[in-house]
């Protein structure tokens, strides 16, 4: 099955190490013990998406990357969309299963969809509001001084 | 007001972008419509019985006179003439063409609006107090944090495929005219040790099928924290509420099944790990939101009140129209001013292109080019000089939009219904007409006093049938319109949800039950109590047996 | 049992019938009616196709009565369908036509 790398927007090669399935439903002794397993066997954690719409697995990734302290590979497969490339990224996912591979060149486009973001999240990739407005603040002070 | 920048004018462009092409895309078959339906929610479209309809986000109510303008332009060069302004403080347009969205959504863009967010399965467009900095009894202006939350919530990464829509209000002052009490989380600006504001965080609330009132999760939350909590509030949400029925998937069914109590420790568990993620914004970036709110710098203008006096004894329906309509301001020589969209004949809440350019011409003439949509489906202008009452007055009059009925029996809340709602049951709008119609008289309106009175179509519950004092429930019996009446429901700082009076009515003997209701109360009630106060104290037996005998 | 497949035009949601040629039309009095289970599901099937090619959504098959040969909708919800009406500044249309 066909991979996207969401941080290069590239075909990715099958996990080297083989993958790790968490269901959404993860308590956090089941999210702890999975990330001590991939960790120790250098696999990837996969979250699998039933629908696109059911947006557990945001959130599972998050945990995964701040709770867990996890920085092995995060995979999402089952049911995503191209429209959710950006989010995937920001919430902490590296790569994605697809399930239609026609859809690979949209993926892509997706996510240079959009280059600012209102909110922190598990990387920041975009442009934070927060960062653009102190730069502008900070501009215009240097502009003061100068005149 | 807050004014868009070059960030968040480049961020609506790279959405209008990709709904652009995510049109494209559809009408190409490369999404199929299951998976463009959440794309276009997202994006305030919905499919409706007769088109598309398309909501358009007002934040928290508040708009400028330019941005009223292009509403209109809109209406005329895409719609058939007229909007409707709906209770989340919104407007919606219910004859739009998909094809034509993305030229809308630019338009919107010209005027630093959008339609983001006011459907689908996430963060809805934030409501607050139409008031807002401009009432007496304010502690801070709530639309600051609103803003706040508006920016917070925009395309989230983690919170856009929530169980279920999620409802923010927010209020900032000592009366809460924002109905928080009826939403996911209702925030109350409240001050705190040394002088210090924070928020006191309620959670829960919702109509609906099952409508229950907020419980309190959080008497004190400092300002600077707020954005880590609520992430905290809406990530245990997302990893619990139910996803395997839609008719309980909001938060208020998972607070219920695990008790606030739990709730909140498994969200006080969160915040605490995460509080230093950096979720909250730096306060450097709060003064800029908030340097957007500060109060306008009203002039004095005193009010010639001989010449006031002798202007409302001399017209009694601009009387009427001053003791309804306008309402105190934190400064004295100004007024608040509703504008009612609710004379008889009129669906509630609908605007034409023309009327929505006549209230811009007057908020550019009165108002600091400011207008304020309510959720009772009225506009207001909120910097009015007393002394320009009469003036104003008379523009409003020559453009119809003069009625002194606000929160009378004819104000009445209405969602659209079975005339355009693909999910009603029962049509909203013609019922609505014929209780405006039967309560007509001004004179007899006015000395039932206030009273709310809300239509919904069906159990989904737009029309906040709920909260009405008198609600009314359109459903569907064997294939006929009905119509059940509940009593005593309320979305003010006393909220409670109505409860059902008896069976329903069919459409057109529901006015007869209605003026029934009201002589009841007119019999019954004592001294100045209002319709509540009676229904409290006589309970709700009288009612019925006026309505449906002895048996 | 009679019946008439509805659906909304995708690219503008206009209301829409299936008529006699497997055409799609606004006005119901050009809608072709069936009276059986297998003539319904041949419908059907035309109509399928025309989502998949994305030209309508939302299909479904409606029930109605024949007035003068004509399929009048059995359901308020159709017949306001069926009317494309709107309501502001056309209020003498409380009852449906």
């Amino acid at each position: 099955m066909a991979r996207v790398d969401l941080k290069s927007a590239s075909l990715a090669g099958t996990p080297l190490g083989g993958i790790i399935a968490l269901t959404v439903t993860a308590t956090r002794e089941e999210r702890a013990s999975a990330v001590a397993v991939a960790r120790e066997s250098g696999l990837s954690i996969a979250i699998p998406f039933a629908r696109f719409n059911d947006g557990r697995g945001f959130s599972i990734a998050r945990l995964l990357r701040s709770e867990h302290d996890f920085s092995g590979e995060i995979l999402a497969t089952g049911h995503t969309i191209p429209d959710q490339a950006l989010h995937l990224l920001r919430c902490g996912f590296d790569a994605v299963e697809l399930s239609d591979s026609a859809r690979l060149p949209q993926w892509k486009k997706s996510l240079k969809s959009c280059w600012r973001a209102y909110q922190t999240a598990a990387r920041n990739p975009l442009t934070l509001r927060r960062e653009a407005a102190l730069k502008k603040n900070q501009n215009s002070r240097e502009l003061e001084k100068a005149a | 007001m807050y004014r868009y920048d070059e960030f968040d004018r480049a961020f609506l462009q790279d959405r209008n972008r990709e709904f652009r092409a995510q049109v494209t895309r559809r009408l190409a078959g490369e999404l199929t419509e299951d998976e463009f339906k959440p794309l276009r929610l997202m994006n305030g479209l919905y499919l409706q019985l007769h088109a598309y309809m398309l909501r358009i986000a007002v934040p928290y109510g508040a708009m400028t006179s330019r941005q009223l303008r292009q509403l209109g332009y809109i209406a005329r060069r895409w719609d058939k003439g007229f909007g409707h302004w709906t209770t989340r403080q919104n407007i919606q347009f219910n004859w739009i063409k998909l094809i034509d969205v993305p030229d809308i959504l630019e338009a919107l863009a010209e005027v630093d609006m959008h339609a983001i967010q006011t459907s689908g399965n996430c963060i809805r467009n934030v409501t607050s107090d139409p008031c807002a900095g401009a009432a007496a009894d304010e502690i801070e202006d709530p639309r600051i944090w609103a803003e706040v939350l508006r920016q917070w919530s925009t395309n989230h990464p983690e919170f856009t495929y929530l169980p279920r829509k999620f409802k923010f209000a927010v209020t900032g002052a000592l009366q809460d005219r924002a109905a928080i009490a009826f939403h996911d989380i209702g925030i109350r600006i409240v001050g705190g040790p040394n002088a210090t504001k924070g928020f006191r965080i309620f959670v829960g609330g919702g109509q609906g099928r099952t409508p229950y009132v907020a419980q309190e999760m959080k008497a004190f939350l400092p300002q600077e924290d707020l954005l880590s909590y609520l992430e905290a509030m809406l990530r245990v949400y997302n990893l619990h509420g139910r996803r395997d029925n839609i008719y309980k998937a909001r938060i208020k069914i998972l607070v219920n099944a695990i008790g606030v109590g739990e709730y909140r420790r498994q969200v006080e568990e969160e915040w605490q790990r995460i509080r230093a993620e950096g979720a909250d914004l730096p306060a450097e970036e709060i003064d800029r939101i908030r340097a957007h709110f500060v109060a306008p710098d009203l002039a004095a203008r005193p009010l010639d009140a001989a010449a006031f006096a002798k202007a409302r004894s001399e017209d009694a329906a601009f009387d009427r129209w001053v003791r309804r309509n306008v309402v105190a301001h934190k400064n004295p020589d100004h007024a608040i001013v509703s504008i009612a969209f609710k004379e008889p004949g009129r669906p509630p809440g609908d605007a034409t292109a023309d009327e929505m350019e006549s209230v811009a011409d007057a908020a550019d003439r009165y108002s600091r080019s400011e207008v304020r949509v309510t959720y009772t489906q009225n506009l207001v202008l909120p910097h009015v000089a007393r002394a320009d009452l009469i003036d104003l007055y008379e523009d409003l009059k020559s453009a119809g939009l003069a009625g002194g009925n606000t929160d009378l029996i004819t104000d009445i809340i209405a969602c659209p219904g079975l005339d355009y709602c693909s999910l009603a049951n029962a049509r909203s709008i013609p019922i609505a007409q014929a209780i405006t119609e039967r309560f007509a008289d001004p004179e007899r309106a006015e000395n039932i006093g206030e009273l709310r009175l809300n239509i919904s179509g069906c159990i989904n519950a737009c029309g906040h049938h709920h909260a009405g004092h008198i609600g009314i429930l359109g459903v569907d019996k064997k294939g006929t319109e009905h119509y059940q009446i509940t009593l005593g429901g309320s979305a003010a700082d006393d909220a409670s949800v109505g409860a059902i009076l008896g069976p329903s009515f069919p459409a057109e003997e529901l006015p007869a039950a209605i003026e029934n209701i009201v002589d009841t109360y007119l019999d019954r009630r004592t001294g100045g109590e209002s319709f509540l106060e009676t229904y409290a104290r006589v309970g709700a037996n009288p009612f019925k047996e006026a309505l449906y005998g002895t048996r | 049992m009679r019946n008439v497949i509805t659906a909304n035009r995708l690219e503008d949601g206009i209301v829409v019938y299936l008529g006699h040629t497997g055409d799609w039309t606004s006005d119901l009095a050009a809608a072709r009616v069936v009276d059986s289970r297998h003539d319904l599901e041949a419908l059907e099937k035309i109509a399928a196709a025309a989502v998949a090619a994305c030209h309508v959504v939302g299909v479904y098959a409606m029930d109605v009565d024949l007035s003068s040969g004509k399929p009048m909708p059995k359901s308020v919800r159709e017949k306001i369908r069926a009317a494309h009406r709107q309501t502001f500044k056309d209020l003498t249309e409380i009852e449906i036509r």
